[in-house]
């Protein structure tokens, strides 16, 4: 999670937990939102080797310019850190009629021990 | 349709052997997609039930399996009419910047043990046809 707060910060956009915003809270004008919606862990030889983390990193903007900008440099962020896309940019909805909303699938991979020591 | 599709693609070794028993392969898969679509569909209407407001998002499951034949496999489509109110159930999935997304909704359609479960389900009916044919 930490790898994906550095390289979202970056943005120097706010950055909530997806569900966290109250109703009584103004939208940022661009921010982004995260959610962990699942995990897989891969074994061998019954032992837990590594995890899969996989999150849905969303962007919401009343500025339609700056997102294609902000989506190409998460894109190539995300990659030049070893996070994977599993499902590129696309479109969500949003709940403010002033905003546009899109979501990226991604994964991080977390080693949990080295194999054979 | 926010919806999953169960099919019978690849189950061709047992559609073959109950057509070796002359078995009538055609209504067998429908008979294994419906019980598809009338074990999930509840469940659906259960992890629903927390979101009652107005009910419109609940009357878009689709009630009726509808089987549909493309070449030779079949699909039901078991899920949400979008254009009957289900959009809600996208934003129920995903969630927005005010609504945690439902993860249990979402693993009903996309989850891992969810396609699991279809597969395991079409299994059952599959192998008690073969078991009845071969009495």
């Amino acid at each position: 999670m930490k790898k994906i707060m550095d390289i979202l910060e970056k943005f120097q956009v706010p950055v909530y937990r997806q569900g966290s915003i109250t109703e009584d809270e103004e939208y940022p004008d661009t921010f982004f939102t995260f959610w962990e919606f699942g995990d897989e862990t891969k074994y061998y030889d019954n032992v837990p080797v590594s995890r899969e983390h996989i999150f849905w990193i969303y962007i919401y903007s009343k500025e339609p310019e700056r997102v294609p900008g902000i989506e190409k440099e998460t894109e190539e962020m995300f990659l030049k850190h070893d996070i994977s896309i599993l499902e590129a940019w696309k479109d969500a909805k949003s709940d403010e009629e002033t905003h546009m909303g899109r979501r990226i699938t991604i994964s991080v991979r977390e080693d949990l021990q080295e194999v054979g020591k | 349709m926010a919806r999953l599709k169960a099919e019978t693609e690849g189950f061709d070794a047992l559609l073959n052997k109950i057509h070796r028993l002359e078995g009538d392969t055609k209504v067998i898969a429908e008979k294994a997609l419906i019980e598809v679509h009338e074990q999930i569909t509840p469940r659906i209407k259960e992890d629903m039930a927390k979101h009652y407001l107005t009910g419109a998002t609940e009357r878009s499951i689709a009630q009726e399996p509808e089987i549909e034949w493309s070449a030779q496999t079949a699909s039901v489509k078991v899920g949400f009419h979008i254009r009957d109110g289900g959009l809600a159930s996208v934003f129920l999935m995903y969630g927005t910047p005010r609504m945690e997304p439902d993860r249990k909704l979402y693993n009903e359609f996309y989850g891992a043990a969810a396609k699991k479960r279809i597969r395991e389900i079409e299994e059952n009916v599959l192998y008690e046809e073969i078991r009845r044919l071969e009495l």
